[in-house]
C-alpha cells in the first residue's frame, strides 16, 4: 500500500527506520499495550465493600441516568412495570428480543427489530456496564438494534449486575472475542445533552430525554 | 459557510472587544468550562499521569503513522469499509461529493466535524446539488446564521439565545411567527423536531471521528447530543471525515484518551455517547449503514511530521487550551480568521494554511502558559507559537516597526556595556521632575497603548545583581 499510496508514501520519508521494523513496532505495540492508568476512585469505592453495581449506579446518576435496582430477574420485570406506570408512558414500544424487555409487552403495542422514529419508548437490554463512567455498553445485533437507543424519547435498559465491570479494559475482551465485530458499539452516559445555547445544560437534544436504568441481581 | 482564508487578528480583535453582547456570552467559558475541567481534574489524583500515557500513545502512533494507518485501513476494510487517503483538501472534497453522487443524495446530514470545516464541505457539497444539514446543535445555529465556528467544541458559543430566537424565526418560515422562542427549552424542542425529520430521510450521514483505532478499524465518536449516532446509523451510507493523526493504537489506548477527553473538553466524567463503529451492517443485523466510507484527510499534516511542529498532531481537539486562553476569552473566535482558534489554532492554522496569511496568530498570545498546563497531550503551545514568531520575523511577514525595535533590542543587546548605559539613562530620565511612567514607547506603541511602564526604582538589574553578589 505504501508504494502507491502518496500519503503513506510522504509519511514514509519523514520517519526513521524502515517501513518493515515501523510495521514490526506498530504490530507489537496493539498486541501488548502498556499497563492502563485505572482510576483510583473506582478501587477505593471497592475495597470500601461496595459493589461494582454500586458504584455504577452512583456515577450513572451522576451523569443524569435515573438507576432501580432489582433483586432478581424477575423483579426487574416488576420494575419495567412501575416505571411505565410511575411515569405515566405510553406505546408504541420498540424493545430488545429479549424476555425481560418484554415485560411491558401487555400495555401496549411492542415490537422488536429497527426503531422506526414513532416509538415514545424503547426497552434495551446492556451487554455491560462500565463502573468508572456509570456507562452502559449497546451492541448492535438482530435483537438489540442501535436505532433502539437513539430515536425514542425515554430509554429504558436492562442491565445484569454480573455484567458490570470496573473499567473499559475491562469489557474490550469481551469484545476481541467475538468472531465478528458488531457494526455499533454504544457506550451510553447518562441522557441526550447539549450545552449549545450559551452553554446552559439542556437535557434531550436529539437522543432520549431520559434515561431509566434497571439493574438486576441473580436472585440469590 | 467557506473556511476564512486570512486572518486579521489585531483589526477583527478589537472589533470585538467593542461588542458587548459577544463578551456577555464569552463569560460562560469560564463558568463552564474552565469551573468544569478543574471540578473533574481534582477528581482524578493521577491525572497527571493519565496525560503522561496521553502523550506517550500519541508520541508512539507519530513514530509510526504509516504503519498504524496500514493496519488501520486493512482492518477497516475487511469489515465492510472503504478507506480513501485524501492528499490535501480539494482531494477530499471531490472524494465525498463522488460518494454522495454515487449514492444518488440529494439530504447529507452531517455531524459536528472540524477537519470538514477545514476542507470547506459544506460549500462545496452546496455547488454540487447537495443539502448538507448539520445537525449538532451548535452547528445547525450557525450553518442557519452561515457564520463560521468560533468553537472547536462549542461552535455557537458566540451567540446570545435572543439571536438563535432571530435565526429560527428566519429559517423556519413554516411555523407559526407568534410562537413563543423566549426560553432555552421552547429553541431545543423546535431544533429538535426540524432536524428529527432531516435524519429520518437523508441519504447519507458525514460525521468526523474523534479517534480511529489500528487494533479494530473502529472509529471512535464521542458526542453529548446523539445527532452523531442518528447521523451515522439512520441513512444508507455512513461517510466518515478524519485527519490522518486520529490513530491511537488500541482499544486500551482509546480507554487512555477517553478519560482525557470529557474531563479536559467539556468537564465531563464522560460524555454522554462514546460509539464505536466499523464497517458496514453485519449479516444478521437490522440497522446501520449499508455502505460506509472512510475519508483520511492529509491536507498539511505530513509536512508536518520531522519538524519542531510534529508535537502539534497529538491535539485531540478538546478544546482546553482555548477555554483556558486569557486572549480567546477576551475576543472569542472570529478574531482568529480561521477555522481552528485559540493556541491550538493559533499553532495549527500557520501549518495548514501558511504562515502568510495566518502571521499575525502567534502573536495572539500572552505567553502565560497556561494552555501548555491543561493540555491532555502535553503540548509545548507556547514554545510552538514562540517559534512560529521567529519564522514570521525571519520572513519578513510582521511589522517594520517591530522588527526595527527589535535590531535596535539586539544591537543593544549584543553590547553589554552601552546596554547598562542606555538603561541608566533612561532611568534617570524618568526619574527627572515631572517625567513619570513612559505612556508611549518608541518602535513599541502596541505594548504601551494598554500599559505603562512604570519610573524603575533603585538601580537595574546588573546594578542589583552585582551588590547581591558583593561585587
Amino acid at each position: 500500500m505504501t508504494d502507491t499510496n502518496p500519503v503513506l508514501a510522504a509519511i514514509a520519508r519523514t520517519r526513521r527506520g524502515t517501513a518493515e521494523a515501523r510495521a514490526a513496532a506498530a504490530a507489537h505495540r496493539i498486541a501488548q499495550p502498556p499497563q492502563a492508568t485505572r482510576l483510583r476512585a473506582v478501587a477505593e469505592e471497592l475495597a470500601k465493600g461496595r459493589s461494582l453495581a454500586d458504584v455504577f449506579a452512583e456515577i450513572a446518576e451522576r451523569a443524569g441516568a435515573t438507576v432501580h435496582r432489582a433483586a432478581s430477574p424477575e423483579a426487574a420485570a416488576e420494575t419495567l412495570r412501575a416505571i411505565w406506570r410511575d411515569k405515566a408512558l405510553s406505546g408504541p414500544i420498540v424493545r430488545a428480543d429479549d424476555p425481560l424487555c418484554a415485560a411491558c409487552d401487555d400495555l401496549a403495542e411492542a415490537h422488536t427489530g429497527a426503531a422506526r422514529g414513532d416509538e415514545p419508548v424503547g426497552i434495551s437490554r446492556a451487554a455491560a456496564g462500565i463502573a468508572e463512567t456509570g456507562s452502559l455498553v449497546l451492541v448492535a445485533a438482530a435483537e438489540t438494534p442501535t436505532t433502539a437507543n437513539f430515536l425514542p424519547e425515554t430509554h429504558v435498559v436492562v442491565l445484569a449486575e454480573a455484567d458490570v465491570v470496573a473499567a473499559f479494559e475491562d469489557f474490550w475482551p469481551t469484545l476481541r472475542a467475538r468472531n465478528v465485530l458488531p457494526r455499533t458499539v454504544n457506550l451510553i452516559t447518562g441522557p441526550s445533552r447539549t450545552g449549545d445555547i450559551e452553554l446552559t445544560l439542556q437535557i434531550g437534544v436529539h437522543g432520549p430525554r431520559s434515561l431509566h436504568i434497571v439493574v438486576y441481581g441473580d436472585g440469590r | 459557510m467557506s473556511a476564512p482564508t486570512r486572518s486579521h487578528f489585531v483589526r477583527d480583535a478589537r472589533g470585538a472587544l467593542a461588542d458587548t453582547k459577544l463578551r456577555a456570552a464569552l463569560l460562560n467559558i469560564k463558568t463552564m468550562f474552565r469551573n468544569g475541567r478543574a471540578r473533574q481534574v481534582a477528581a482524578v489524583p493521577e491525572f497527571e499521569e493519565l496525560r503522561d500515557a496521553g502523550a506517550a500513545l500519541k508520541r508512539e502512533v507519530i513514530d509510526n503513522l504509516d504503519a498504524y494507518l496500514a493496519r488501520f485501513a486493512a482492518e477497516a476494510e475487511s469489515r465492510g469499509a472503504k478507506v480513501h487517503f485524501c492528499a490535501d483538501a480539494k482531494d477530499a472534497r471531490e472524494t465525498i461529493a463522488a460518494i454522495c453522487r454515487e449514492q444518488g443524495a440529494k439530504l447529507v446530514t452531517k455531524g459536528k466535524s472540524m477537519v470538514t470545516e477545514e476542507i470547506g464541505l459544506n460549500p462545496y457539497l452546496v455547488e454540487q446539488g447537495f443539502t448538507p444539514v448539520e445537525t449538532d446543535l451548535g452547528e445547525y445555529i450557525i450553518q442557519l446564521r452561515d457564520e463560521p465556528p468560533s468553537h472547536i467544541i462549542a461552535p455557537a458559543v458566540h451567540v446570545k439565545k435572543e439571536q438563535v430566537a432571530e435565526t429560527f424565526r428566519a429559517a423556519h418560515a413554516e411555523l407559526p411567527p407568534e410562537r413563543d422562542l423566549s426560553t432555552h427549552d421552547a429553541l431545543l424542542a423546535e431544533a429538535r423536531a426540524e432536524l428529527r425529520a432531516r435524519f429520518l430521510s437523508a441519504d447519507v450521514g458525514i460525521t468526523g471521528a474523534n479517534m480511529l483505532v489500528a487494533e479494530t478499524g473502529q472509529m471512535v465518536l464521542v458526542t453529548n447530543e446523539g445527532n452523531g449516532d442518528l447521523t451515522q446509523t439512520l441513512p444508507k451510507c455512513h461517510v466518515i471525515v478524519a485527519s490522518i493523526e486520529k490513530l491511537v493504537p488500541s482499544l486500551d489506548d482509546a480507554a487512555t484518551v477517553l478519560r482525557l477527553l470529557g474531563r479536559s473538553a467539556t468537564g465531563q466524567h464522560a460524555s454522554s455517547y462514546t460509539t464505536l463503529s466499523v464497517g458496514t451492517r453485519r449479516e444478521g443485523e437490522v440497522d446501520g449503514p449499508e455502505t460506509c466510507h472512510v475519508v483520511l484527510v492529509d491536507n498539511g499534516r505530513s509536512a508536518m511530521l520531522g519538524t519542531p511542529f510534529e508535537d502539534m498532531l497529538r491535539c485531540i481537539r478538546c478544546g482546553a487550551c482555548i477555554n483556558h486562553c486569557p486572549v480567546f476569552v477576551n475576543v472569542g473566535g472570529h478574531a482568529y480568521g480561521a477555522v481552528y482558534v485559540g493556541p491550538m489554532g493559533s499553532v495549527l492554522t500557520p501549518l495548514l494554511r501558511g504562515l502568510e496569511s495566518s502571521a499575525e496568530l502567534p502573536f495572539a498570545c500572552t505567553m502565560c502558559g497556561r494552555c501548555a498546563e491543561v493540555c491532555p497531550m502535553e503540548i509545548p503551545l507556547p514554545d510552538l507559537l514562540r517559534r512560529l514568531r521567529f519564522e514570521a520575523h525571519d520572513h519578513a511577514y510582521t511589522s517594520k516597526t517591530s522588527r526595527l525595535g527589535l535590531a535596535v533590542w539586539t544591537f543593544l543587546g549584543e553590547r553589554p556595556k552601552l546596554m547598562r548605559l542606555a538603561a541608566r539613562l533612561g532611568g534617570a530620565m524618568m526619574r527627572l521632575p515631572g517625567a513619570g511612567a513612559l505612556r508611549r514607547w518608541p518602535l513599541a506603541g502596541a505594548w504601551t497603548a494598554a500599559r505603562d511602564l512604570p519610573v524603575p526604582e533603585g538601580g537595574g538589574f546588573v546594578a542589583r545583581a552585582n551588590a547581591k553578589n558583593g561585587d
